[in-house]
C-alpha cells in the first residue's frame, strides 16, 4: 500500500502523460490480437488499428502539450481524442478520457477517486453517444469497470487499487460478451473494443505498479456461454464468416464538425436516419461524427449545413469486410480445398489432373503462353472447394496468380512454383482432406525438394566457357544455367545429368512432344548405368519447347 | 490369478514375445482356392509371400468362426477365471463378432470375458495387446485392464507404405485410399489406421522418402512408450527402418515384426510401415 501510494503522488499532469502513452504502448502491442476479434458492428478487422490510431492521436497531442496542471492536461487529452477519434471504438474511447478530465475537475493529481468518478463519467457519456447503445460491447465492460472502481473505493483510495480493480472486472466483463450479444457467440470470440479497453487498463496499470513501460501482451480471456470445442483456433466460426461475406455495411464515415451553438444530440438524431452505427459526441463548438451510411455524400452534405468539416474520413466496409473474411476463410480449419495448376501440354496436365486426386484442375500455359489473371480467376471459381490453391509453375507466372485473388470472393493461396517439375511435386503433397494451411507447408517443403532440370533449344547463338552454341542447338539447364550442351536431346540430358552433382535418390524425365517413348527409354537406360542407386522413372510430359524437364529428388 | 490374454493372428505378434507373455493367438482363416490355411499356423510368412508371387491365385481371407473363440474361451477358463478378447478392427473384420458371439454361447459361468475392439490391425493391435499383457502380469484386474486397454486404442497408431494398392483393392478394404489410385506418376502411398479403417495419408515419390516420413510422422506424435516394425518380406527395408526408429524408441528398442499371411493378403508384399504407442494423450 505505501509503495502504491508513493507512486500515486507522482500522477500528475507529467505522470498523467506517461500513463496514457504506457496505456497506448499496450494497445499497440495487442494490435492485432483487437483486429483478429473484431466482428461487431462491422467485422473488418480494424477496431485494435482505430484504437490505436486514436491514442497516438492522444500522446501525440500531450506529447507538444504544454500543459503541466493536470486538469489541463486531462482536458487537452480529451479534446484530441475526439478529434482523433477513428471508428466506433475510437469515438468511445474518446468519451473515457472526457470521462477523466471531468473526474480531475479541480483535483491536484489523479488518485483512486478521480479515477472512479472520471470512468464513471466516462461511461455516462459513451452511453449517451451511441444512437442505441447494445450490451456486451465497450459499453457494458467501460460501465462494468466503472462499478468495480466504485466499489474498490471502499476499501483503499491509492490508484493502484482501483485501477487494478477496474482492470480485473473489465476482463472479466469482456469474457462475459458472447452471453450478452448474440453476434459473438455465433463468431465464437469476445468483443474487440471492450477486450482494447482493458488492454487500456492493464497497460495504465502495469506501468503504473513499475512493471513495465506499458507495452505488456495482455491475452483475450477465454468465453463464457460459448462451447469451446466449437470455437475454431482462429478464433472465429466458419458460418460466422459464411454470413458476414453476403452483407453490405456501406462506409465509414468520420469526421469533425467545427462551428457555433451545435447540437450533438440534435445532430445524433439527425444522422441515425441516413446510416448505421451511428456515434456522435462534443460540444456546442465542436462536434465529432461517426456513421456508417450506405451513401456517405448526403451526411456530408448535411453536416457541412451547420459548420466547416474536417479530419474528413471515408472508408469502403465491404472491401474491408471482403478483406477481412478472405483472410479469416484462410485461417479455417475446415476449409474445403482444392488445386489449380498451369501447366502446357497433354501428358502434363492429365498429370497434374490425376495426381489431385479428384480436386485439381489446369489452365494451359506456360513459357511462350503465360495464361491471363482471367482465365486462372476462372478455373478458380470453377473449382468446387472455396478455397484454392494455385500452382502456378512458371516464375512468370507467379505474378499473375496473386492477382486472382481480387476476382474472386473464394480464398485463393498461392503456393508460388517456379518450374513444373516442382509443381508436380507439390501437388503429390497435397491432400483434399487436410486443411489449407497444413496443405500448403507440405506442398511448399515438397517442392523446396525438387531440384529442376530442362533441355530445349537455344534461341539464338551464345558464348559460353569458351563453347559456342549456336542458335537450335540443344542446351541442358539445371536451375536456370547452362550446364551442356549438344546436338541431340538425349545425349544432352544424358550429359546434364552426369555433370549434375546428383544428391537425389529419384530421377523423373518428362518427355517433351518431340521425343518418342523409346528414345526417352534409351536415355534412362544410359542413365541407369551411370548412376547407382537413382531410381529413374519416364513419363510422358507431351510439353512444348522441352524435349526434356527432369525432376531430381 | 492372472488375466488371461487373448488376441487373434492379425496382431503379428512374433511367437516367441507372444509366448513368454503368454498370449493366446487365435487364428483367422487364408484361403487360395480351395486350399484353406490357419494364419500363421498351418500357413507362415514365408511360404505365403512366396506363393502370393509366383501363384496366380490370389488369396482370401475370413474371420475364424465363433466356435473357434467358444473352444478357446473354455480351454483358457479351465486356467483363468478373468479374460480379456482383444482383437482386429471391427471395420477391417467380423473377428471380433465371432468374438462376441463366442462369448454370449459361453455365458456367465466359468470366467469373465471382456472383448475389445483395438480399432487396429497388425503391430498397432499387437502392441496394445503385449501392453496389456504386461500389466496382467503385474497383477491388474480384469476391470483395470479393460480400461488400460480401450485408453490404449485412442494412442496406438501404425503408419505404413505400400508398394502397389492393388491388394487393398482386391481385397475390399481400400476404403478412401482409392483417391491415391490411378496417379499416372509411380507413387508409394503412405496409409494409417484412422477410426478403425484405412485412411490414405500422403504419397512419397520413392521407398527412401517413405521411410524417412514414417519416421517422421512417429516423431510428430511425440514421446512414444512402445515402437515396432512391420514388414511383408521386405527384411532389409524393415532392419533400415528399425535404424531409423531407435532413437525414437523407449531404451532405443524397436520391435521388430513380420506381417503374416492374412494382414499380408491385404497389404500386399512390399509393405513396411511403423506401429507405436504414444504417450501423449489422445
Amino acid at each position: 500500500m505505501s509503495r502504491a501510494a508513493s507512486i500515486d503522488a507522482f500522477v500528475d499532469g507529467d505522470g498523467l502523460k506517461t500513463l496514457v502513452a504506457a496505456a497506448a504502448r499496450a494497445v499497440e502491442r495487442n494490435q492485432e490480437e483487437i483486429n483478429a476479434l473484431n466482428v461487431f458492428p462491422v467485422p473488418d478487422g480494424d477496431t485494435g488499428t482505430n484504437m490505436a490510431l486514436t491514442l497516438a492521436a492522444v500522446v501525440d497531442e500531450a506529447g507538444v502539450s504544454r500543459e503541466v496542471g493536470i486538469e489541463a492536461v486531462a482536458s487537452a487529452m480529451a479534446r484530441s481524442a475526439l478529434l482523433g477519434a477513428r471508428g466506433n471504438s475510437g469515438l468511445i474511447l474518446a468519451q473515457f478520457f472526457k470521462g477523466i478530465a471531468l473526474g480531475l475537475d479541480g483535483a491536484q493529481i489523479l488518485g483512486g477517486r478521480e479515477f472512479a468518478i472520471g470512468l464513471r463519467r466516462g461511461a455516462e457519456a459513451a452511453y449517451r453517444a451511441v444512437e442505441s447503445p447494445v450490451e456486451g460491447t465497450m459499453l457494458t465492460v467501460m460501465r462494468e469497470a466503472a462499478e468495480a472502481a466504485d466499489a474498490a473505493l471502499q476499501e483503499s483510495d491509492s490508484l493502484d487499487a482501483v485501477l487494478a480493480a477496474a482492470c480485473d472486472r473489465a476482463l472479466e466483463s469482456v469474457a462475459r460478451t458472447p452471453t450478452m450479444l448474440e453476434v459473438l457467440r455465433l463468431a465464437g470470440v469476445v468483443d474487440a473494443g471492450g477486450y482494447g479497453l482493458s488492454v487500456v487498463l492493464a497497460g495504465a496499470l502495469s506501468w503504473l505498479r513499475g512493471d513495465s513501460d506499458g507495452a505488456v501482451t495482455v491475452a483475450a480471456p477465454e468465453l463464457i456461454g460459448v462451447d469451446k470445442g466449437a470455437a475454431l483456433r482462429a478464433g472465429l466460426r466458419r458460418e460466422f464468416v459464411d454470413t458476414v461475406q453476403d452483407e453490405i455495411y456501406g462506409y465509414c464515415t468520420n469526421f469533425v464538425i467545427e462551428g457555433e451553438g451545435l447540437d450533438p444530440d440534435r445532430i445524433r438524431a439527425d444522422a441515425i436516419k441516413l446510416g448505421q452505427s451511428c456515434v456522435v459526441a462534443g460540444d456546442d463548438r465542436q462536434v465529432k461524427l461517426h456513421l456508417h451510411p450506405q451513401d456517405p455524400g448526403s451526411i456530408l452534405s448535411y453536416a457541412s449545413s451547420l459548420g466547416t468539416l474536417s479530419r474528413i474520413s471515408i472508408l469502403n466496409m465491404d472491401e474491408q469486410t471482403r478483406e477481412w473474411t478472405q483472410a479469416r476463410r484462410t485461417e479455417l480449419e475446415d476449409c474445403q480445398v482444392a488445386v489449380v495448376a498451369v501447366a502446357a501440354g497433354e501428358g502434363l496436365a492429365r498429370i497434374f489432373t490425376s495426381v489431385g486426386m479428384g480436386a485439381s484442375s489446369v489452365v494451359p500455359g506456360g513459357d511462350t503462353m503465360n495464361p491471363s489473371v482471367a482465365e486462372i480467376a476462372a478455373a478458380v471459381e470453377a473449382s468446387s472447394a472455396d478455397c484454392v490453391i494455385v500452382l502456378p509453375n512458371n516464375k512468370n507466372i507467379v505474378g499473375t496468380a496473386r492477382q486472382v485473388r481480387g476476382l474472386t470472393s473464394k480464398t485463393v493461396i498461392i503456393v508460388p512454383t517456379t518450374t513444373v517439375q516442382a509443381g508436380i511435386a507439390a501437388l503429390l503433397a497435397f491432400s483434399p482432406d487436410r486443411d489449407a494451411e497444413v496443405n500448403v507447408s507440405a506442398m511448399s517443403e515438397a517442392a523446396a525438394g525438387v531440384t529442376a532440370g530442362a533441355v530445349t533449344r537455344a534461341t539464338r547463338d551464345v558464348n559460353m566457357n569458351g563453347r559456342v552454341v549456336k542458335r537450335g542447338d540443344m542446351i541442358g539447364l539445371l536451375n536456370g544455367s547452362i550446364v551442356a550442351t549438344g546436338r541431340e536431346a538425349g545425349s544432352v540430358a544424358v550429359d546434364l545429368l552426369s555433370h549434375a552433382d546428383i544428391d537425389g535418390e529419384l530421377i523423373t524425365l518428362y518427355r517433351g512432344e518431340e521425343v518418342s517413348g523409346d528414345d526417352a527409354e534409351g536415355v534412362a537406360e544410359a542413365l541407369r548405368a551411370l548412376l547407382d542407386d537413382v531410381e529413374i522413372e519416364v513419363v510422358d510430359g507431351g510439353q512444348p519447347h522441352y524435349p526434356y524437364l527432369i525432376a531430381i529428388e | 490369478m492372472t488375466v488371461a490374454i487373448i488376441t487373434d493372428s492379425t496382431a503379428d505378434l512374433p511367437s516367441e514375445l507372444a509366448d513368454s507373455l503368454g498370449i493366446h493367438v487365435v487364428p483367422l482363416n487364408v484361403m487360395f482356392g480351395n486350399e484353406a490355411f490357419l494364419d500363421g499356423v498351418t500357413i507362415k510368412s514365408d511360404e505365403f509371400y512366396r506363393r502370393l508371387e509366383s501363384g496366380d491365385v490370389f488369396p482370401t481371407t475370413s474371420q475364424p468362426a465363433a466356435g473357434v473363440f467358444l473352444e478357446k474361451y473354455r480351454e483358457v477358463a479351465a486356467s483363468s477365471d478373468e479374460i480379456i478378447s482383444i482383437h482386429i478392427s471391427e471395420g477391417l473384420s467380423k473377428t471380433i463378432n465371432s468374438a462376441r458371439h463366442a462369448r454370449q454361447e459361453f455365458g456367465e459361468g466359468g470366467a469373465r470375458i471382456e472383448v475389445v475392439d483395438s480399432r487396429q490391425v497388425g503391430m498397432g493391435l499387437g502392441l496394445v495387446v503385449l501392453a496389456v499383457a504386461r500389466a496382467a502380469r503385474d497383477g491388474l484386474d480384469l476391470s483395470a485392464l479393460t480400461t488400460m486397454a480401450r485408453s490404449l486404442v485412442d494412442s496406438a497408431h501404425i503408419y505404413f507404405l505400400v508398394d502397389t494398392l492393388e491388394y487393398l483393392r482386391r481385397g475390399g478394404r481400400i476404403g478412401r485410399a482409392q483417391a491415391f489410385l490411378g496417379s499416372i506418376l509411380r507413387i508409394h502411398p503412405i496409409l494409417t489406421i484412422e477410426d478403425g479403417v484405412v485412411e490414405p495419408l500422403e504419397r512419397a515419390r520413392s521407398r527412401r522418402k517413405g521411410l524417412a516420413r514414417l519416421r517422421a510422422l512417429v516423431e510428430a506424435a511425440g514421446p512414444a512408450s512402445a515402437v515396432a516394425t512391420c514388414s511383408a518380406g521386405v527384411p532389409e527395408l524393415a532392419r533400415e527402418l528399425a535404424d531409423l526408429l531407435k532413437a525414437l524408441a523407449p531404451g532405443g528398442e524397436v520391435i521388430m515384426a513380420d506381417v503374416g499371411p492374412v494382414v499380408g493378403a491385404h497389404g500386399g508384399p512390399g509393405l513396411i510401415g511403423v506401429a507405436f504407442i504414444s504417450e501423449r494423450p489422445a
